[in-house]
Parts: structure tokens; C-alpha cells; sequence
């Protein structure tokens, strides 16, 4: 047990530095950031000093091997922009985001698991392929065109939602319908392969043959197992979802992260850009160590085969 | 004098019931069909309280539909099923979802039959009747897993499937078919995939139950062997329907059916692994390709042209037994 914390912590440390470091580089090569952050007519001088206070002169192995010192002691470094904590900035939008992904996930709980199972149990009659046909429509939808559409509908038109903007829950409705949507479409494919797959198992079989009320059988014996597949397809679908985020949160102007990430990576705000990109590389590691903790918490399996969870 | 008789006769003796009586499950022209046609047609059993029912037939003879079937538990691929089943006193049409009370199953597979997520304890709990009072429920699921023959009962209780062997499974399978209290037991080649040992004590404990609660139990197997052991009554099957049934005496000592016959023969030949009968000459004719007389006609060496344009049916034949043939011996 010891042997595996230590063991995922260093991965995920691996992951997340790994993560800063590709986007250090990559933001240095991309072009001088002073240029980008200072007015065009600033004269040279001014340019050399602020080159000079910010370390950009210096060889680039020496700012990264002082850039990893200071993470090493938990500091981000500075926004280039306003002097501020560079984690300060990023977690001060933190929330937004997560409330939004948050939502997000629960919509395509509450629409795709509900949808798939009944369409698996009515496999093959017209409201399947209905609940099929409607999934499909659903993600193959590119998340910022529907997320325009929405804007077009309820907010031009109907003039109902606001379309942009961040506070009251009118607000959350269409960015969150944009992500959810697609999320929870395939999320329903999924369920439905997943819960057909196990129905035709003989422990199905054998469980109805204890002559259990059906509501039983599927909730301790066909969700369980139809489960498994599914964490799997989360854990991947939330790495999806930031990628979607970025996109849709600049769609809407949601104060998210992926607003901010958009907004620095322009002004070529090198500590910020590079604390979200560790934010972000933590989610996904997270989001692994979720899967795999849900994994043993479900399967006696892979309990026994060492896994996370013990007795 | 058949070999098979001389080798199994005390057997059979011990089991030998002294009167019979009034069946508690009565089947009556079960079929089900699938995709490909009838895979079950034309069966009739009869089960009574104590006596144990071989059905016996080489593999794909429809054996386990018609044991499913009876559970209204037929597989996705199962078009539809008719027939009439009479329990207990009761009619009624072929149950289609889930079986009638008193019935319960041990299915083919053991170990794929129990959910990989649940420990067999709550897997057996789970299958007593509904009016066992909550509090009792561990306890009695205890029991059965002691009554079984499974050492540390309450230890094994929180166990998985996928922590016992398979013999293990076994035994929790028929915990589970008894934890129902039922009073007919459909048992699916419930030993074809344990080793001798293994099967010999599983087949005790199963006839124990029988001797101590009466239970009728349809045995399905296509090991001659565990037949003479275990049977009172036998029913043939070949190619989806019944060919030959009667008390096993007679079939062993008697067969009437020309495939009975080359059963009972290679009877001592007969290899636990290998399914096929090596000493019936050609193949069992597929589903979609049965032909329209006897469906044994390719292999029978009494075949005339009656047998190749009829289908016999099952009637009865002297006092004891019934057999579907234009020619029996
Ligand atoms: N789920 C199914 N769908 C379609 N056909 C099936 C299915 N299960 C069995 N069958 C067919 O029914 C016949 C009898 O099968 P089965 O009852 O399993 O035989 P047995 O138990 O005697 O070995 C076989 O020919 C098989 O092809
Ligand atoms: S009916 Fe004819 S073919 Fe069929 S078993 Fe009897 S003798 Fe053989
Ligand atoms: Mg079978």
C-alpha cells in the first residue's frame, strides 16, 4: 500500500513538471514576451530593464533550472501583467471553473446514465433508437457551434438567457448545456453498450432467476458491473473536458481558467500560463487516482491484484 | 446382457423408489424456437417429489433451453416458447419472465453464474424467500454454506467468486438454487466441469437434500455414468426432442430407442471429456438442416422409408416408458 502511494505521488509529480516544463519552452520560443507585454513604442532602455528584472536575459537552462528552484520552494513566480502571486491569479478563478465542470458532469450523469440503461433495456424498439438517434446528434455536434446556436436561440431570439457573463445560475445554463451535451451523449452510448453487455451475462440471468423484483437486479447486480467500463470512459472524458472548457468559457466570457489561459497565453503571461498548465496536468492526475481508487472501491479484483484499496 | 448393467445395477437398486406418485412438475409440448428454428419441440416431462430425472443427450440437444425455458429465464436469442407446465396442482402456460415459486436452477456455469462484485454470502441471502425475517437472513445463508459442505462458513460468507475454486462455486451455486426452499430442482450439469472427487461428494450432498426434503430434481447431464448413479427416471433427448423416457432400469437394461441403444453400449467407453459418441456412426444434423422424417434416420441402423418421410412421435410402449420410434427393438 505504502510502496503504491509513493509510487503514484512520484508519477503524478513526474506528470505535472513535465507538463510546466513542455509549456516553459514552448512559451519562450514562441516569441519575446516583452514585446507582447509592453506597448509597441516603449523605447529600448525600458525594454533592456524589465528584460533584466524578469531574468529574461539570462541563458534559458538558467531560467528553468531557477524556475524549478522557486517551484521547489512553492513559489509559481509573478504574473507578468500585475506583479500578483501567478497561483494566487489562477486559483482566484478556480472556482468558476470547477462549477462549471461540476455541473457539467452531473448533467451527463443525471441525462446519459438514465438514457443508455433505457435504451438497453429496450434494446432494439423504437424508443432505443430514438434515445440512440438523439445521442448521436448530440456529440457529433462540435461543442462551440452548439454553444453559438444556443447564444443564437435563447439569447438573441428569446431573449431569455444572457449570453455571456458569470454570477446567477442563468448564467451556467448554456455553457454548461454546450459541454454537457456532447458529454452526456456519449456518455449514454456508452452506458447502454456497457449495461447490454452485462444483461446478457449469466450471473444476470441467474439473479432473475431468484426471482428478484427487476429494479433489484439492475440496481445490485447490472450497474455494478456495467460500471466498470464506464469509470474508465470518465476518467478520459474529463481530460476531454477541459479542452471543451477552454473553448466554451471563451464562448461564454465564464471567468473559468480557460478564459484566463486564453487571455495569458496572448499576453505571453509565462508564470500564469505555466501555473495553469500545472493545474491542469493535476485534474487529470486526480481524476486517474479517482478512477483507480473507484476501481478497487467496486471490484474485489482488483482489491486482491494489489490495488489501491486494502481489506 | 449390457455391460452398463452389471456395472451399475446396486446403484440403481439403492434408489429404486417403492410406489409412485402424483408429479409435481408436468410438462406438456415445451418448444422454444430460435433464429435458426425449433430448438426445443415436442417435450414432455414429469418430475415427482424424491426421484431424481435424468435428462440426458449429447451436447447442443437443447438440454439447457428446456431447463431455462421451465425458469422463464430463455436467452435473448430465444424467439418464443409454448408449452404448458403444470406445478404443484397448478397449470398454466410456460413462465416468461422469471420462474414459478418452487422452482429453482443450477446453472450450467457455476462460477459465471454468480456476480463477480457480490459476495457469495449476499448472493445466497439474496435468494431466500421473501418472508425470512431480515435478521435471520445471515445466519440461515451461514447455514446453507455449512450444509454444503463448505468449511468456515462465516469466513467464506464475505468471500467472492473469484477467491474459491471452482468445486467451491459449485457448492455456493446450489446453496443458492436451495436457499429458495425449492421443490423442484433443475440441475444443469451442475458436475460436468469438476473433477471425480469433486463430483462424487456433490452429487451425496444433492441426493442428501432430496432424501431429507423430497425434493424432485431434473438432473441434466450427458455423463451415462452419473445417470446410473443418481437417476430414477430417464428422459433421452436428441436433436431437441424426447426419444425415449422411462425408469432408468429399464432404459439401461432394455433401451427401446435405437439412439438409447448406441447410448447405453458405449456407456463404459464413454469418456467424461469428450462429448461426442464414438459409437454412433455420422454427425447430428444441424438445426437448419433436420430433415423431415425421424431426425435420427442418418444414424439409425434401423431406418426404413417410413423414417425418412414421418416423424415419430413419443407414445408409450408397454407399462412403463414411452419412446418415439417406428421401429423400437
Ligand atoms: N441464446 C441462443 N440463441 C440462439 N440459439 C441458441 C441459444 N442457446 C442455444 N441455442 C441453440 O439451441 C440448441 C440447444 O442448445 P442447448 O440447450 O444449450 O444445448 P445443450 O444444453 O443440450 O448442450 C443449440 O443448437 C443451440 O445452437
Ligand atoms: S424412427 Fe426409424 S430412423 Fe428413427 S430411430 Fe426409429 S427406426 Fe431409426
Ligand atoms: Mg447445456
Amino acid at each position: 500500500m505504502l510502496r503504491f502511494v509513493v509510487f503514484r505521488l512520484a508519477r503524478a509529480l513526474i506528470t505535472i513538471v513535465g507538463c510546466a516544463t513542455l509549456a516553459f519552452f514552448v512559451l519562450r520560443m514562441a516569441g519575446d514576451p516583452i514585446i507582447a507585454l509592453l506597448p509597441a513604442d516603449a523605447p529600448p532602455e525600458v525594454m533592456e530593464r524589465y528584460r533584466t528584472l524578469w531574468g529574461l536575459d539570462r541563458p534559458l537552462y538558467e531560467q528553468y533550472v531557477r524556475y524549478l528552484i522557486s517551484l521547489a520552494q512553492g513559489d509559481f513566480g509573478q504574473s507578468l501583467v500585475d506583479g500578483r502571486d501567478a497561483l494566487g491569479v489562477v486559483l482566484e478563478r478556480a472556482g468558476a471553473t470547477l462549477i462549471l465542470g461540476g455541473v457539467v458532469i452531473a448533467l451527463a450523469l443525471l441525462i446519459g446514465v438514465p438514457a443508455g440503461t433505457f435504451a438497453a433495456l429496450r434494446r432494439g424498439t423504437p424508443a432505443d433508437h430514438a434515445t440512440m438517434t438523439v445521442a448521436i446528434f448530440g456529440y457529433a455536434m462540435p461543442n462551440f457551434f452548439l454553444g453559438l446556436l444556443l447564444i443564437l436561440l435563447f439569447s438573441m431570439q428569446l431573449r431569455l438567457l444572457p449570453s455571456s457573463g458569470y454570477g446567477s445560475a442563468a448564467h451556467l445554463v448554456m455553457p454548461a448545456l454546450t459541454l454537457g451535451t456532447a458529454m452526456a451523449a456519449k456518455l449514454a452510448r456508452f452506458v447502454r453498450t456497457s449495461v447490454l453487455d452485462v444483461l446478457g451475462q449469466p450471473f444476470v440471468r441467474a439473479a432473475r432467476g431468484k426471482r428478484l423484483p427487476e429494479l433489484a437486479v439492475i440496481l445490485r447486480h447490472v450497474f455494478p458491473n456495467a460500471a466498470i467500463p464506464v469509470i474508465t470512459f470518465l476518467g478520459f472524458e474529463i481530460g476531454l473536458l477541459i479542452g471543451g472548457a477552454v473553448v466554451t468559457e471563451n464562448v461564454f466570457g465564464w471567468p473559468g481558467i480557460g478564459n484566463l489561459l486564453v487571455l495569458s497565453v496572448a499576453r505571453r503571461d509565462l508564470a500564469v500560463v505555466q501555473t495553469i498548465v500545472m493545474a491542469i496536468a493535476a485534474t487529470m492526475v486526480l481524476a486517474n487516482l479517482v478512477v483507480d481508487l473507484a476501481y478497487g472501491w467496486i471490484d474485489p479484483r482488483v482489491r486482491l491484484a494489489g490495488g489501491p484499496r486494502e481489506g | 446382457m449390457p455391460v452398463a448393467e452389471l456395472a451399475f445395477a446396486p446403484g440403481i437398486d439403492a434408489y429404486e423408489p417403492s410406489h409412485r406418485g402424483e408429479p409435481i412438475l408436468e410438462v406438456r409440448n415445451l418448444a422454444v424456437a430460435v433464429d435458426d428454428g425449433l430448438a426445443v419441440e415436442n417435450v414432455d416431462l414429469s418430475l415427482e417429489a424424491g426421484r431424481t430425472h435424468c435428462l440426458v443427450g449429447e451436447s447442443g440437444c437443447g438440454k439447457s433451453l428446456t431447463c431455462l425455458a421451465l425458469m422463464g429465464l430463455l436467452p435473448p436469442g430465444a424467439r418464443g416458447v409454448s408449452g404448458n407446465l403444470r406445478m404443484k396442482g397448478r397449470s398454466g402456460a410456460i413462465p416468461e419472465k422469471g420462474p414459478p415459486e418452487g422452482l429453482a436452477m443450477i446453472y450450467q456455469d457455476a462460477t459465471a453464474s454468480l456476480d463477480p462484485l457480490m459476495t457469495v454470502g449476499r448472493q445466497i441471502v439474496e435468494a431466500l424467500p421473501a418472508d425470512v425475517p431480515r435478521r435471520a437472513r445471515r445466519a440461515e445463508a451461514e447455514d446453507l454454506i455449512a450444509q454444503v459442505g463448505i468449511p468456515h462458513a462465516r469466513a467464506r460468507f464475505e468471500s467472492y467468486p473469484h477467491e474459491l475454486s471452482g468445486g467451491m462455486n459449485q457448492r455456493i451455486a446450489i446453496a443458492i438454487a436451495l436457499a429458495a426452499r425449492p421443490s423442484v430442482l433443475l440441475a444443469d450439469e451442475p458436475t460436468t466441469a469438476l473433477d471425480v472427487t469433486v463430483q462424487a461428494r456433490i452429487l451425496d450432498l444433492m441426493l442428501e437434500f432430496q432424501q431429507s426434503t423430497g425434493l424432485a430434481i431434473l438432473f441434466v447431464t450427458h455423463d451415462l455414468g452419473v445417470v446410473a448413479q443418481i437417476a430414477h427416471d430417464v428422459s433421452v433427448m436428441y436433436c431437441g426432442e424426447i426419444v425415449e423416457s422411462g425408469p432408468v432400469t429399464d432404459l439401461f437394461a432394455a433401451p427401446r430407442h435405437p439412439y438409447s441403444r448406441g447410448l447405453v453400449e458405449c456407456l463404459p467407453r464413454l469418456s467424461r471429456q469428450t462429448e461426442r459418441l464414438e459409437s454412433i456412426a455420422g454427425i447430428v444434423p444441424p438445426l437448419q438442416a433436420r430433415p423431415t422424417g425421424c431426425r435420427f434416420a442418418s444414424r439409425c441402423t434401423r431406418a426404413d422409408d417410413l423414417c425418412s418421410t414421418q416423424r415419430p412421435c413419443l407414445e408409450r410402449r408397454g407399462n412403463t416408458g414411452a419412446v418415439a420410434c417406428f421401429n423400437p427393438l
